[in-house]
């Protein structure tokens, strides 16, 4: 299973603050390498220009929300292995159930505790290691 | 682990609704025969207050975000102590260890103080994720005073084709309020195109909607995700 300091990690979300907590929680973890990106049009020239294995992505984004950039991911050969987390807060449920249905590796909705951010990243991470 | 979801939402027929209050009202004034009969200054009144009301909103949302990250610098800067204490202290540890002269009691009470030192440490680190974690309320509350935003957008515009509507002897711009001088510059852009995604829930009698992570963990476990 590779370590958290393994991974280079990208973080879309439209508030920074949020960008700011999400970051400082994978660092520590012991996360090194973690890319930002405000919205799914940047996520994805940053997912295009470097080596990125995971995802933390929020939904409700200016100019291409959560759900499409999931979807592009998924549709993209060169990305579809990368694992999406959503943190978001969407609170539906068609819209927990509809990000599962694309793809989503995991899903929780804000305001979340450092442990369940943990939690979902090491299953995840497990799960990466067992089908890879 | 169980935390509540804030309960603030939107309708997602705001909009929508909105509309048709305008043409409710529209057609209501419209029978009751009362353009000249003092309605129209109201009407001016509350949509000129809309760019105010917007302007409130937006200088909250400036406020909120640089007092988060205000709080977030900080917190970086003190976990950068934080950690320059800590190496510090496993610095002077390893040096007491390898000073053979040391008095064994010194050796001991030195060791005692760095490990009442380090688990102060820790805690002090948990209070700053703690700090850090509570500072997502900008994140909430900003994505709801940019749905209030856009609603008063709406219910502006709606109001403004109503007062043109009524009194098309007037000018736009008589009828019309200023258009908005300040957008939210720390709260992001709202969507390039209408979106059905709804933020944070406010309705607490909804039962469409989780409010909790275990709520969202079973409904994909039921699910065989």
């Amino acid at each position: 299973m590779p370590s958290y300091s393994d991974l280079r990690y990208l973080v879309v979300d439209d508030f920074s603050t949020m960008r700011r907590i999400v970051r400082g929680l994978i660092k520590e973890m012991g996360g090194q390498f973690i890319e930002e990106a405000e919205d799914g049009v940047t996520a994805l020239q940053v997912l295009r220009a470097n080596k990125i294995d995971f995802i933390v992505s929020d939904i409700n984004m200016p100019n291409m929300d959560g759900f499409e950039l999931l979807t592009q991911i998924k549709q993209d050969p060169a990305l579809c292995h990368i694992p999406v987390l959503m943190v978001t807060a969407e609170a539906r449920k068609e819209d927990i159930v509809r990000a599962a249905q694309i793809g989503a590796a995991g899903y929780i909705v804000k305001p979340f505790t450092k442990a369940t951010l943990e939690e979902k990243l090491s299953k995840i991470i497990q799960r990466m290691t067992v089908t890879a | 682990m169980t935390q509540n979801v804030p309960m603030v939402a939107a309708s997602p027929q705001v909009i929508q609704q909105i509309g048709e209050l305008t043409r409710m009202l529209h057609d209501t004034i419209e029978q009751l025969g009362v353009v000249n009969v003092g309605v129209m200054p109201e009407l001016q009144a509350a949509t000129s207050a809309l760019p105010d009301a917007r302007s409130r909103l937006n200088y909250i949302a400036n406020k909120t975000s640089d007092a988060a990250n205000r709080v977030l610098n900080s917190v970086d800067d003190a976990k950068l102590e934080h950690q320059r204490l800590m190496s510090e202290s496993r610095q002077i540890v390893e040096a007491i260890d390898a000073d053979e002269r040391l008095d064994a009691r010194m050796r001991e009470r030195v060791h005692q103080h760095i490990g009442n030192l380090n688990a102060s440490c820790d805690r002090i680190d948990e209070h700053l994720t703690n700090i850090m974690m509570a500072q997502d309320f900008h994140d909430l509350t900003g994505q709801i005073i940019k749905k209030v935003v856009r609603v008063t957008n709406e219910l502006e515009a709606n109001l403004v084709k109503l007062l043109i509507d009524l009194h098309p002897d007037q000018s736009v711009t008589e009828v019309a309020p200023a258009p908005p001088t300040a957008a939210v510059q720390t709260a992001p852009a709202p969507p390039a195109r209408p979106s059905d995604l709804e933020g944070p829930v406010v309705d607490d009698t909804r039962t469409d909607v989780v409010t909790d992570q275990n709520e969202v963990d079973d409904l994909l476990a039921r699910m065989g995700f």
